[in-house]
């Protein structure tokens, strides 16, 4: 069994394996202290064979680096691809297709609540969902003035989340808060 | 051999992606997969592998905080190398001013990794150690099976794909991949004992 | 004869009386509509509060509890979600941190100054008079609380009418309504229920403060930082700006998942904002106005680079500060 495994890493360091190959084999290194050894072994070989200069990394190498990873802010960018601009469409669709759909969910949470609950009083809420809803039936949230009616681009929807905080307080799950990326130098 | 890269290449891009959607143990097997060539590449302007181990750390920690600004225009050991290198340089401007004496600046990095008295001198002892590991693996290769020493010299050398390799030793694709494991089995074996 | 000629002294009297009383009542109104929000300004940043809050905004509801915590000029606000995303947002002056409790991630937003979650007020009302017309316009009862109305009235149409509903015990608002001409409600902010405190713990989670200083650190030390320290001037110039409205901030750094760096400007008159966005030009960039709820945009070309203009205005009013941008340095 170990000698299988050893065996894909050994075709793994010379890129013989296919991806799903080379994710699984990577997982059991990730898992198995013997086998980071092994690949590590192999690595110092190969650099030996090359160069004459033998280089073996602590055992701790990859955990340092795990350790100080983990106090690092987790990224949540949006789900598109790097290499696939059709990933932006489906995300903007999404936002489409939520719009669309928000007249039915505000009235029915808007009643629901109305009827669970006696302690929130949500008369002004379910007269003003009910308004608001029957006016994103007639009119799309999101649309261009003389032309179809149109998705909400990426571009546009960057820039929305860089203009407002409103992108905290809704529902949307794939938002892409500006952490990170973005460092405001005041004037 | 492209078939190869790009199925690396994909690997990279969906454990990038896996990062960038939160998913923090997708960059540990990145780390697994390019930590020896990042600690060889600093090497080469650091000079001392203690220190470089250092550096090629805070190359990968660097490489965290910054891939959220990764747009995969370049492949992403390219860019990891990069930032690589640009650490190991930094490094070098600092170290070199610690120790003051003559001016530096950035540029003037690929200068300091020749410079003898800025280059990492090992220990005596870690020196002969290191000899006597190389040794012992050059003369495991020596004493290989020929047709073992072949395969593992084509690929290591010559960088050929198991495919080319088949064909300039006139054997099935499984032949070459099953000399080249066992020839690193037998100079594995003989590697460990000196590191335990 | 005279009898007649005393009659209509009385009355013309009477009736100037009773105009210059409607003024007075008219002027004391709009007075007291400023003082109300001033008041409420104060209020907002000075007292502990919490309650449950409804976001109605580019069509979608959002339902959350709803901390502010205050103490030696130090202020705090919490938002805590009901619905999935389950997510706790903290806002400590300009930093925002969401902390999402699913899945254990946080993130750390620096916005461009501290914004409230709920609404601002600027502290230069009385200089906003040329804008905006501040009447007390009714009383309500909202969350079982009675409120006094102000109506915020655009004097031009630039820029849309707002309402407040602010308590009478301890002026804090408890709905905000943003109304487009015909009157029909953009955006709303509405307690269900609110309660002031004596005191609110301010939520100090660690690995936010560890996740701060590594991004301060990140932010100097990345090998691969492609930002640059904010330029002194934007690349452009904004030559038409409806009355009130100023820059405020001017940033040049990434927006979007790359490394272009992208110019933005943002431009208030103390309730509304205005972002301005100009980067290299792209092939997908599409131009004319879209609108998303309140927000509407107007997008066009100029030179070799896109601009977008964007804000809780009117359509025409983003038009017509993206039609009077010009680049900086030329006669375009």
């Amino acid at each position: 069994m170990h000698e299988d495994l050893n065996q894909k890493i050994s075709q793994f360091l010379d890129n013989e394996l296919d991806q799903d190959e080379a994710l699984s084999i990577l997982q059991k290194i990730q898992l198995q202290p013997d086998l980071k050894d092994k690949i590590n072994r192999y690595e110092a070989i190969s650099h030996v064979l090359k160069t004459d200069v033998f280089l073996y990394p602590s055992s701790d190498f990859s955990a340092k680096i795990n350790q100080q990873i983990l106090q690092e802010p987790y990224y949540l960018l949006p789900r598109s691809h790097p290499f696939t601009e059709n990933k932006l469409f489906k995300h903007s669709n999404k936002i489409l297709v939520v719009a669309a759909s928000i007249a039915v969910v505000a009235i029915i949470t808007a009643q629901g609540v109305n009827y669970s609950d006696n302690k929130i009083k949500t008369s002004s809420t379910v007269q003003l969902a009910q308004t608001q809803a029957i006016e994103q039936v007639s009119k799309p949230s999101a649309y261009r003035y003389g032309n179809e009616p149109s998705s909400v681009n990426a571009r546009i929807n960057d820039y929305l989340q860089a203009h407002n905080s409103s992108v905290y307080t809704n529902g949307e799950v794939n938002f892409r808060p500006f952490a990170r990326v973005s460092a405001y130098s005041q004037e | 051999m492209n078939s190869q890269i790009r199925a690396s290449e994909q690997l990279d891009q969906d454990l990038v992606l896996r990062v960038q959607q939160g998913d923090k143990s997708a960059y540990d097997l990145l780390v697994i997969k390019y930590q020896h060539k990042i600690i060889q590449l600093v090497n080469r302007y650091i000079k001392d592998p203690s220190e470089a181990q250092d550096v090629a750390q805070e190359a990968f920690i660097k490489a965290y905080r910054a891939l959220g600004n990764f747009r995969g225009e370049s492949a992403f050991y390219t860019w990891l190398y990069r930032i690589a290198i640009n650490t190991a340089k930094n490094y070098l401007v600092s170290r070199a001013r610690r120790n003051s004496d003559y001016q530096v600046d950035i540029q003037d990095a690929e200068q300091i990794e020749n410079a003898p008295q800025l280059q990492g001198m090992e220990t005596p002892d870690r020196l002969l150690s290191n000899q006597e590991i190389v040794e012992t693996i050059k003369s495991a290769i020596e004493n290989l099976p020929e047709e073992m020493r072949v395969a593992i010299m084509l690929r290591e050398f010559e960088g050929l794909s198991y495919e080319e390799i088949s064909v300039a030793m006139d054997c099935p694709v499984g032949t070459v991949r099953s000399r080249i494991f066992r020839a690193r089995e037998a100079i594995d074996s003989k590697l460990t004992p000196l590191l335990d | 004869m005279m009898v007649g000629k005393n009659f209509f002294l009385v009355l013309f009297f009477s009736i100037t009386t009773v105009s210059a009383g409607n003024t007075d009542l008219k002027s004391g109104n709009v007075s007291e509509g400023k003082r109300i929000l001033l008041n409420m300004s104060k209020a907002m940043k000075s007292l502990n509060y919490q309650g449950t809050v409804v976001f109605l905004r580019n069509g979608k509801l959002e339902t959350m509890k709803y901390f502010h915590a205050a103490n030696n000029n130090t202020e705090q606000e919490r938002l805590v979600s009901l619905n999935s995303p389950l997510r706790e947002i903290i806002r400590d002056a300009n930093k925002v941190s969401c902390h999402f409790k699913t899945t254990k991630q946080i993130v750390v937003d620096y916005r461009p100054f501290a914004s409230s979650f709920l609404l601002d007020i600027p502290k230069n009302i009385d200089d906003l008079g040329g804008a905006y017309r501040f009447d007390l316009v009714g009383e309500e009862n909202i969350a079982m609380q009675l409120a006094d109305v102000i109506a915020i009235q655009p004097k031009d149409n630039f820029r849309y009418i707002r309402k407040i509903w602010v308590e009478k015990k301890y002026f804090l608002p408890l709905k905000v309504v943003i109304y487009d001409f015909s009157g029909l409600p953009l955006e709303q902010v509405v307690f269900t229920e609110l309660e002031v405190k004596d005191s609110l713990p301010f939520v100090n989670i660690k690995s936010l403060d560890k996740a701060s200083s590594a991004e301060n650190k990140q932010s100097e030390q990345s090998a691969n930082a492609t930002w640059l320290e904010s330029p002194a001037q934007p690349a452009f110039v904004v030559n038409e700006l409806p009355f009130g409205f100023q820059e405020v901030f001017f940033t040049r750094s990434p927006v979007h998942n790359s490394d272009q760096l992208v110019d933005h400007m943002v431009l208030s008159d103390g309730f509304s904002s205005v972002s301005v966005y100009m980067e290299n030009k792209n092939a997908s960039m599409q131009s004319g106005l879209q609108s998303i709820g309140a927000v509407n945009s107007f997008s066009r070309a100029i030179g070799d680079f896109e601009l977008t203009v964007m804000g809780e205005v009117p359509a025409t009013t983003v038009k017509f500060i993206a039609e009077g941008i010009k680049l900086r340095g030329r006669s375009n």
